[in-house]
């Protein structure tokens, strides 16, 4: 084994953190909906190409990229309200297990819908919200650090930092953090729950169009299945971070991105590129068999 | 309202009229339909016994698994593994399996003791994503063969005993799938059943409902978890053993992947989770709605393709998602629990009044205290069976007439005629001169020849081991009809290959405008397998049932992989298989079997010659390629003629469903800076990796690598989308550019852009070409084969291996040909050419190679 240059491993941390910032983006929707409504949303990253979607439409029918995504977010938000409320809270009352059924036939049922409609890929060509020519990047000590791939993680971090301002100082997010740890008593000190769970729906939608948008433009398109790996890292840096903490989606979302990324260049035989995701795999399984609250979720105590 | 006592004579008398219900079904399917609905059946018993297990883990233990496909991808690999590498009876390899996922189930179950809901969930979809990864793990190469997986995993081994049921002429295995699945669904039902009736699945519901509680009561939560995990995952094994048996092929896709896990659950949804009969219920329910589905969405008309005319391709996957999502609001316990609403306004059932518990919500007919039929006579049953197979499978290999003794009538001396060399537009058939076929054996004149070209054919393709020799020399009259197999559902493969069924469908209906055939009409029916191998032995049986005579342009390798053994034996010709593998070229195993493309072997020989061309004095490679079937086959083929001055530097992967940039890949291909990138990526691959690799030059001023791109990439339409990045490629073709307006008039092309246009389809006309080429070149060998003498499936196979002809899409020059066993491959001729990004057109590179033609 050949130890990277400096250079090397510097090269290999801007591009782990680049990638892990488009799992921590999809990775705070998922907290976003556990910490409301104590689900998995495995449609989170259909969801996300399906706005990605409409953001194309938007952009396709001349309205500047940016706009768009603003308009396509707001759909996306009034989206995930829609099916929390028509499809998702019927079945919560009846069982966990029924819900999880439920996200998994709208992951199918997106993901059918997104290739029957948009059918062949070749005319939804994405453009970038950031620059993107082969030569727009910046040289550090011989590293390259693409100026695309600088604004998504500049985007995950303010969006996170806007999350957790959001959880920790306004009246909504207390009520949010009331609703997740105790809904009745919630709605007898006067919290709308059904205005808090429909939020927290429309909120990950919402943050699904804008890391779908980023990832269509690095991808230079949209297409059906573009979210499906970077949900598995998605659910893993959830995992990693603890399902209920935005800060900690976060880090781990930059971290899995990195150690993996360090892991397949500096064991291009026994892990390399087609062994990546394994890594973030096996980061669930232990997290799961050792620490299963993560490194910084809160661990719900069950009383008998 | 009705009312009777359990046990009661009333109750026994319900009880045997559903029992002679079962049997008659079970009786009715293969005596009474046709082979599609039998192997539907044996699909659906699979799917069922994987769909019991997980039913198991969850119904009765409240466990979820999104993992089960992991433990069907175990069994699948254990049978492929044991049968294929160490020539085990299948029967055997099925218990192996399961004792290896039992293993593996015993050992994830240990973070289910603490995990329950969403963390479980999360746990298992990691394996489930995890399992083919670790399939292909290079390190675990010399276990799993990679992502090649086998291809020869004990269809073969299978008897073909004259079992109960119609053989109608066709394959026998297909009959004795069906019981055989029959009796293992049988065996893994009453294992279930013991379970659920005994002492220890009323523990399991009590560890579901309340496991702090449970475990007050004495029950051993840990234990009872962990074993139930075990079972639930030997049973998956099972199914998966099932799956490699049904058709030999086990590659790390489809329900080896998570896609076989949502799968499960569906199943166990449509039918009722908690239920004994509910998985039974879902799966047949899935597997006819699934199939019905696939045929509706490929047709023009009906109910199905009215409603969705907006929808691309099949909407089977849509509506089978509304409806799980539908069977949580109106049918939480499945299609099982509504018939039980609907029954117990009939009837009711009153339990016996011994000390029974009470109010157990399994959903299980109140459970009475003793043991019912326990689960050692199960396996009682399952060891009858393995012995079963052993024994046929000594029997077959001392019986003459076994598969693997069919050989073709190939006398030594073919191989000393001169290669023909007549061309043209029609059809010519080459007769080489002193090429007797000395073989005796033939007794068959197949097609004999008219006494005026006097000369006897030189290849024979042998019909004596038919399962119905006649079938294979019956006269083919008034119409013909074409079947094949293609994605036209389901995702990124259909979107790729869709056009080639219309481009298929458009010659078929040119050659009958034209009369191409004289009185001769031309069917075509195109199924739909959603491009998994696991979908193709249903969907050829379907065509052959609908009476197809000949198989023409399969796409996929595993796909025609999947049928090629049923195909040989029941002589069907599998015409111009579409897959690049040099699988298609063994006459001598598969006499019935061609393909169409040049095979990786030759076009990675052109691109190496280029390589040597463009640098004299050695290059260096750095190889990226789809870690899959394809992309490893033709990565090995690219690293065996690598020789010579040629090294590779640098090798890097993508998934073959991974649809986001490859940016680290191309970092690393910079790092090594090789001369030359060889690419061979698969679907969004091929435009994602371009701008990665123009991303990389830019960031390593100095470095101007040479790009050759596989040609399955190099179409206009995939090239546009990569920009400016892909200028200057090169890739190679034998078939025109006719994405080029420039070559609209050209004869030849100027009908198939007008038959294109008139389809109202122009902007296929660059991604049907290939399966107007397969038409043309099937009529063109139907052709040839009427010439020679009466119609029947061996003269339309002989005409085959002795084929001459330039198609008229094909670049000038080119030849199509092959020659029984001298020229295996039909296409060996390519032309190097450079993709020039301005005109987005492709311009030649020196002159066509022929080199490579055998």
């Amino acid at each position: 084994m050949d130890l990277p240059s400096f250079s090397e491993l510097l090269q290999y941390i801007f591009d782990g953190l680049s990638v892990g910032a488009i799992y921590a983006l999809l990775a705070l929707g998922l907290v976003v909906v556990y910490r409301g409504t104590g689900h998995l949303n495995f449609a989170q990253g259909e969801m996300a190409t399906l706005c990605t979607y409409g953001v194309w439409e938007l952009h396709d029918r001349g309205l500047p990229l940016i706009l768009a995504l603003v308009i396509g977010a707001a759909i996306g938000f009034g989206l995930g309200a829609v099916i929390e409320t028509a499809l998702i809270r019927p079945v919560a009352k009846k069982s966990p297990f029924a819900v999880i059924i439920v996200t998994i036939g709208l992951f199918l049922g997106i993901n059918s819908l997104t290739n029957g409609v948009w059918g062949p890929p070749p005319e939804e060509a994405m453009p970038s919200l950031f620059p993107n020519k082969p030569d727009d990047f910046v040289s550090i000590v011989g590293a390259t650090w693409r100026y695309e791939r600088i604004g998504v993680l500049v985007v995950c971090l303010i969006l996170g930092a806007g999350l957790l301002q959001l959880f920790k100082r306004t009246r909504f997010g207390l009520a949010m953090r009331a609703v997740a740890s105790n809904p009745e008593s919630s709605r007898l000190v006067g919290i709308s729950t059904s205005h808090v769970l429909m939020a927290s729906w429309g909120i990950a939608a919402a943050l699904g169009a804008v890391s779908g948008t980023l990832v269509a433009g690095v991808n230079t398109s949209v297409t059906p299945g573009m979210m499906f790996s970077i949900f598995v890292y998605a659910s893993a840096a959830a995992t990693l971070g603890g399902l209920d903490s935005v800060g900690g989606a976060l880090i781990a979302g930059l971290s899995i991105g990195v150690v993996e990324n360090l892991a397949a260049n500096i064991f291009p035989d026994w892990i390399g590129q087609s062994m990546r995701l394994a890594v973030a795999l096996v980061i669930i399984l232990v997290v799961m068999l050792f620490k299963p609250s993560g490194l910084f979720g809160s661990s719900k105590v069950e009383r008998v | 309202m009705w009312k009777i006592r359990e046990s009661s004579p009333a109750h026994w008398v319900l009880r045997a009229l559903a029992a002679v219900a079962v049997v008659l079904v079970v009786l009715y399917i293969p005596t009474k339909t046709s082979t599609s609905t039998i192997s539907d059946f044996a699909y659906a018993f699979e799917l069922i016994i994987a769909a019991m297990s997980l039913n198991l883990l969850f119904g009765f233990a409240g466990q979820i698994s999104l993992g089960h496909s992991a433990f069907y991808g175990i069994g699948a690999y254990s049978t492929a593994i044991l049968v294929e590498d160490h020539g085990w009876a299948p029967g055997w390899t099925f218990y192996v399996g399961a004792v290896v996922a039992f293993a593996v189930g015993v050992l994830v179950s240990l973070p289910a003791l603490r995990l329950k809901g969403v963390y479980l969930a999360l746990v298992t979809l990691a394996l489930a994503v995890l399992f083919p990864l670790l399939v292909k793990w290079p390190k675990l190469e010399w276990l799993t063969n990679g992502p090649k997986g086998f291809t020869n995993g004990g269809y073969d081994a299978l008897p073909d005993w004259p079992f109960l049921g119609a053989l109608k002429g066709r394959d026998g295995r297909a009959v004795f799938g069906y019981w055989l699945a029959l009796v293992v669904l049988a065996v893994c039902y009453l294992v279930c059943r013991g379970i659920v009736r005994s002492r220890s699945g009323r523990s399991l519901i009590a560890v579901r409902d309340n496991p702090t509680a449970a475990a007050v009561m004495g029950v051993n939560v840990a234990a009872t978890k962990g074993i139930v995990f075990g079972v639930s995952a030997a049973m998956g094994a099972v199914a998966g053993s099932l799956g490699t048996a049904r058709s030999g092929v086990v590659v790390p896709e489809g329900n080896l992947t998570l896609v076989g896990s949502i799968l499960f659950v569906i199943i166990m949804v449509f039918g009722g989770a908690s239920t004994l009969w509910g998985p039974i219920v879902g799966g047949i329910a899935y597997v006819l709605l699934d199939s019905y589905l696939r045929d509706a969405g490929g047709k023009d008309d009906g109910l199905i393709p009215s409603v969705f005319g907006w929808f691309n391709g099949s909407p089977a996957s849509l509506i089978i998602a509304v409806l799980l999502i539908a069977f949580m609001f109106v049918a939480p316990f499945g299609i099982v629990g509504l018939v039980r609403r609907a029954f117990a306004r009939v009837v009711t059932l009153v339990p016996r009044p011994a000390g029974t518990a009470f109010g157990a919500a399994s959903g299980g007919a109140g459970l009475a205290g003793r043991r019912r039929v326990p689960a050692e006579a199960g396996l009682a049953v399952a060891a009858i069976l393995t012995i079963g197979m052993i024994v046929a499978q000594r029997s077959q290999d001392a019986s003459p007439s076994s598969a693997a003794g069919q050989s073709p009538s190939v006398d030594a001396t073919t191989t000393l005629g001169g290669a023909p060399t007549s061309v043209g537009e029609t059809a010519v058939t080459t007769v080489d001169e002193g090429s007797v076929p000395a073989d005796s054996a033939v007794d068959a004149p197949v097609s004999p020849v008219d006494s005026t070209v006097a000369t006897p054919v030189a290849w024979t393709v042998p019909t004596d081991n038919c399962v119905d020799p006649e079938a294979a020399n019956a006269p083919i009259e008034g119409t013909l009809k074409i079947g094949s197999v293609m994605p036209l559902s389901g995702g990124a493969p259909a979107i790729a290959f869709g056009p080639v069924a219309d481009g298929l469908r458009a010659y078929v209906d040119y050659a009958n405008a034209q009369g191409l055939l004289g009185d001769l009409k031309l069917e075509v029916e195109i199924a739909d397998d959603q491009y998994s191998k696991d979908l193709t032995p249903g969907a050829v049986n379907s065509l052959l049932d609908n009476g197809a005579h000949i198989m023409s342009g399969i796409i996929g390798s595993p796909n025609n992989a999947a049928v090629r053994t049923t195909l040989n034996e029941e002589c069907i010709p599998q015409l111009l298989s579409l897959s690049g593998s040099p699988e298609w070229g063994k006459p001598a195993e598969f006499p019935w079997t061609t393909g169409v493309l040049p095979p990786y072997t030759v076009e990675t020989k052109t691109y190496i010659k280029t390589i040597r061309e463009l640098m004299p004095d050695g290059a260096t490679v750095g190889l990226f390629y789809v870690n899959n079937e394809f992309g490893q086959v033709y990565a090995d083929a690219f690293k065996e003629s690598a020789t010579d001055g040629i090294s590779i530097v640098e090798t890097q992967t993508i998934e073959a469903t991974d649809e986001n940039p490859p940016t680290a890949q191309a970092t690393a291909l910079a790092a090594a800076r090789p001369d030359v990138i060889m690419g061979i990526p698969l679907g969004a691959g091929c435009y994602r990796f371009l701008p990665e690799i123009a991303n990389a030059k830019a960031a390593n001023p100095g470095w101007e690598p040479k790009i050759f791109l596989t040609n399955t990439c190099a179409s206009a339409l995939i090239l546009a989308l990569s920009g400016a990045s892909g200028d200057g490629l090169y890739t190679s073709a034998n078939l025109a550019d006719v994405g080029n307006p420039a070559l609209h008039g050209e004869p030849g092309i100027k009908e198939y852009v007008d038959a294109i246009t008139a389809a109202g389809k122009p902007d296929i006309i660059p991604s049907a070409q290939p399966g107007w080429t397969v038409g043309e070149l099937t009529v063109a060998i139907i052709k040839q084969a009427m010439a020679a003498g009466p119609l029947t499936r061996a003269s339309i196979m002989n005409a085959a291996r002795q084929f001459t002809y330039t198609p008229s899409l094909a670049r000038p020059d080119v030849v199509f040909k092959l020659d029984g066993e001298t020229d295996v491959f039909l296409a060996e001729s390519l032309q190097i050419v450079q993709w020039d990004f301005d005109t987005q057109t492709f311009t030649d590179v020196g002159p066509l190679i022929t080199e490579f033609e055998s």
